[in-house]
């Protein structure tokens, strides 16, 4: 019963998030059906909380039939396409395992079984285990108990539940998601609420596997998948309730579809690039950060570079679009005069730290936490000096590239040194970019073995 | 035969070593097992602040810097190139240090400084004590230093042996395979196992480097194959990303092994968590004896504070560390875990409170009682 309570409260984020995404595709066929379940409750979770956060702001209690409202008309909608021919039920094709010689059999059966093994011990220890981790128990966590506790969202700053109480100023996406959970669920219970962070874990995965399905054959989409699900930090998160790794699945949505619209410009992929950017800045404020640090940027230099109305369209929407969907926590956080940052203000000022080089260096080569990942990036850095040209992979590279230099920035130019001296952040802060980070490093590796391929076609045919 | 079935042969003529040469036990010139109390007869320590043996282990107290000094007249000789072989667990960030008295002239401080994984294993490190040659003397008494943050250090057994590669090498695979313990901090970083003296990641990004630099050698070689260059050159760092990954699978797997043992399998009254020992009993404690509309002090800090608070919600918490009282409301409710400084005066009925640096003692309840426990040392106690 409680499994089927689940499935219904996962069902209806997806539904909804299901219908935006096809809206924003129109009749043009640009997602794979995977590819879209998974976009439609990513998206949809984003939706869903952020109208219960709207619910609490108006005094609206929190239950079964408030908080599920808007999938009502996302039903009568699907419906309505089923019966119009315009979205069909019959399952997606998989072609993981298709066209390989026997040796790619072996290596997909391989890293399936990998996978397999890693989520299946994440949902083992997620099942199983009450939240352990001091974030999950002080912030993510508790706030969820706090709003379920309530029904709702305490606008009193007197009182200690004053938005879910501990560390107001966080954004509630995801406390509001585990709230969500817990009113399906009918109480309080650890494992329910705790299962999103092996599903994002899992959808890392899907997604990067569909990012890169797209150019690329689906043994090499697989490894993507791989690299992503066995960086050990990564999964390790996976089995915990911490939100650093939803951060990070978000944010590579995000470059995904923004790098897809780079290179074939269609409408639909900017909502939904600019979906992702958006619900990233309601799950943690690094998103936001992120988002400003690494994607604007390099949105505005391709605007200035390729001076269209259609561009600057684009750009427009992508803004307007996270503006938007934020704009009921924006004006929350003026209404209630909480702090821009969550840090003091002692924290902004410029200081070097040279010695955060060899911390840093420390932690990206010589710790359990990333595999040879940083080795593999370097290097990838160097191939895509040959190909920076092809398909608008340096904008996907310096998306990347700003980005980390905003995560990493902080620790060596400013008092945050002292939380990279003690390590309880870094680490957690690079989980954030990895997701985006593999799939660039899958990108230019893929481009890179067909330019070879293209080059040894052209000696033969001139032999 | 081509290139890489001589690399396979060369890996297998290498594993094959071990076995070929001293598998066999080497004979100890000098061995402390710790079995018995009377074995650390003649061992003095500077900075200790305690020391016992329990269960063959050696343990002690000490500050920043320990320094364990052996019996003298040891009179172990140097010809045979005698290696310390010391297995010890740290409770705190700590390095080890060696040095010896030889039988004429000033103390040799080894320049070796150990520091291991911070990880709740026992470690076993082999420390050369006569690298040089001017160090060709008897050792006479041994040193050792253990620098670091201050807390228990606890040592297994020490030995003075020659050096014998079958143990050294099964030290090490044991050390490779040694179990990933789950604790508050790992969700910030996880540590890589240690092969060799130094970890297992390091290995496999420096085998890596060497895979992409001799395929970019091969690469800007040939102008015909370079496309099967480069897909080898992949192919090889997945194999390497694999090795990793496999371990770390088996860490993972290690941390689901220790909560199904610890906390899924046991009775209810049994259940302990990794790191936080008997804390969720502690939790059905306060759900099945303060009402939940009630709130509670609470004597005790991090790790504890912040996931009682959270745990029993919506009662609520008063500590120096974390609070969520509602201050019109009285607080009855004490709650004490594990924290010998407050006691329970039975003849005022009242929680006495002594500091542990002045001896000062004073009352920090009102008369009550005590209405459930898990042991001596933790109950909940209700004001009248």
């Amino acid at each position: 019963m409680n499994i089927l309570r689940l499935l219904i409260a996962y069902f209806i984020p997806l539904l909804i998030g299901l219908t935006m995404v096809s809206l924003a595709e129109g009749r043009r066929n640009i997602f794979r059906k995977g590819e879209k379940l998974a976009d439609g409750f990513a998206l949809g979770l984003g939706i869903q909380t952020m109208y219960i956060f709207c619910l609490g702001l108006i005094n609206i209690r929190f239950t079964f039939w408030s908080c599920s409202a808007p999938v009502w008309p996302a039903v009568l909608v699907n419906l309505y396409w089923i019966k119009t021919g315009r979205i069909s039920l019959r399952p997606g094709s998989l072609t993981i395992l298709r066209g390989h010689h026997v040796f790619g059999k072996i290596l997909v059966g391989i890293i399936i079984l990998l996978i397999s093994i890693k989520l299946l011990l994440n949902i083992f220890i997620s099942f199983s285990s009450p939240a352990y981790f001091d974030d999950s128990i002080t912030i993510w966590d508790y706030k969820a108990k706090v709003f379920y506790h309530h029904r709702g969202l305490v606008k009193d700053p007197e009182h200690p539940d004053f938005f879910g109480g501990n560390v107001p100023k966080y954004p509630n996406g995801i406390p509001l998601f585990k709230t969500w959970l817990a009113i399906c669920n009918g109480q309080w219970e650890e494992w329910p609420v705790n299962t999103i962070s092996w599903v994002i874990y899992l959808l890392t995965g899907v997604f990067l596997y569909y990012g890169l399905k797209r150019w690329h054959s689906a043994l090499t989409a697989l490894i993507g998948a791989y690299l992503a699900m066995s960086l050990p930090l990564f999964a390790f998160h996976g089995a915990f309730a911490h939100s650093d790794i939803i951060v990070g699945f978000y944010l590579m949505g995000g470059v995904i579809y923004l790098y897809r619209w780079l290179v074939e410009r269609d409408s639909g992929l900017i909502l939904v690039a600019a979906g992702f950017f958006a619900v990233v800045g309601w799950i943690k404020d690094e998103g936001v950060i992120l988002f400003l640090g690494g994607v604007l940027p390099t949105g505005i230099l391709y605007l200035l570079l390729h001076r269209s109305w259609n561009c600057l369209k684009s750009g427009l929407i992508l803004i307007v679009t996270v503006l938007l969907f934020l704009s009921p926590w924006l004006v929350s956080e003026i209404v209630y005069r909480f702090p821009v940052a969550v840090s003091g203000s002692h924290y902004f000022k410029l200081e070097f730290h040279p010695e955060a080089i060899m911390i840093i260096k420390r932690f990206f080569f010589n710790t359990g936490n990333y595999n040879i990942f940083w080795l593999l990036y370097l290097v990838s850095l160097i191939i895509v000096l040959k190909i920076w040209q092809k398909v608008n992979i340096a904008y996907l590279v310096l998306m990347n590239l700003l980005a980390l230099c905003t995560a990493i920035v902080p620790f060596v130019f400013t008092p945050f040194f002292k939380w990279l001296a003690v390590g309880t952040t870094i680490n957690r802060a690079m989980l954030m970019i990895i997701p985006a980070a593999i799939f660039t490093i899958c990108r230019i590796w893929g481009l890179w073995l067909q330019e070879n391929s293209i080059q040894k076609n052209n000696l033969e045919k001139q032999r | 035969m081509n290139f890489s079935r001589k690399i396979i042969l060369t890996l297998i003529l290498l594993l094959l070593i071990p076995g070929f040469t001293g598998l066999s036990a080497s004979t100890d010139l000098r061995s402390w097992e710790f079995n018995a109390p009377e074995e650390i007869k003649g061992w003095r320590g500077e900075g200790v602040e305690g020391s016992r043996v329990q269960e063959g282990v050696f343990q002690i107290m000490g500050r920043e810097q320990v320094q364990l000094i052996s019996p003298s007249n040891l009179d172990i000789p140097i010809q045979p190139d005698p290696y310390l072989r010391i297995r010890y667990l740290f409770h705190s960030p700590r390095y080890l240090q060696v040095f010896w008295q030889p039988r004429s002239g000033k103390p040799v401080l080894l320049p070796d400084v150990i520091q291991p994984l911070f990880d709740r294993n026992f470690h076993t490190s082999w420390i050369p004590l006569t690298d040089k040659l001017e160090y060709r003397d008897t050792i006479e008494q041994l040193g050792l230093i253990f620098g670091g943050r201050p807390g228990w250090v606890e040592i297994d057994s020490i030995e003075v042996l020659p050096f014998s590669l079958g143990r050294y090498l099964q030290d090490q695979w044991r050390e490779f395979m040694n179990p990933r313990r789950l604790h508050p901090g790992m969700i910030n970083s996880l540590n890589s196992p240690a092969l060799f003296d130094q970890s297992f990641i390091s290995w496999c990004n420096k085998l890596a480097l060497f895979v992409l630099v001799i395929g970019a050698i091969i690469y800007f070689r040939t102008k015909n194959n370079r496309i099967r260059i480069a897909a080898m050159a992949g192919l090889a760092i997945l194999v390497i990303w694999m090795i990793y990954d496999i371990r770390e699978t088996y860490s993972q797997f290690q941390v689901a092994e220790e909560i199904h043992r610890t906390y899924i399998k046991p009775p209810a009254g049994e259940k302990t968590y990794p790191s936080l020992s008997d804390f969720y009993q502690l939790v059905s404690l306060v759900d099945n004896n303060i009402p939940s509309d009630a709130q509670y002090h609470f004597y005790q800090e991090w790790p504890y504070d912040c996931r009682l608070k959270y745990f029993v919600y919506p009662r609520r918490i008063n500590c120096d560390a974390s609070s969520n009282i509602i201050s019109s409301l009285p607080i009855p409710y004490h709650l004490i875990y594990r924290n010998p400084q407050i006691q329970y005066d039975a003849v005022s009925r009242r929680l006495r409170y002594q500091d542990l640096n002045t001896g000062m003692e004073f009352y920090i309840s009102n008369p009550g009682v005590i209405t459930g426990w898990i042991d001596p040392g933790s109950y909940i106690f209700r004001e009248d």
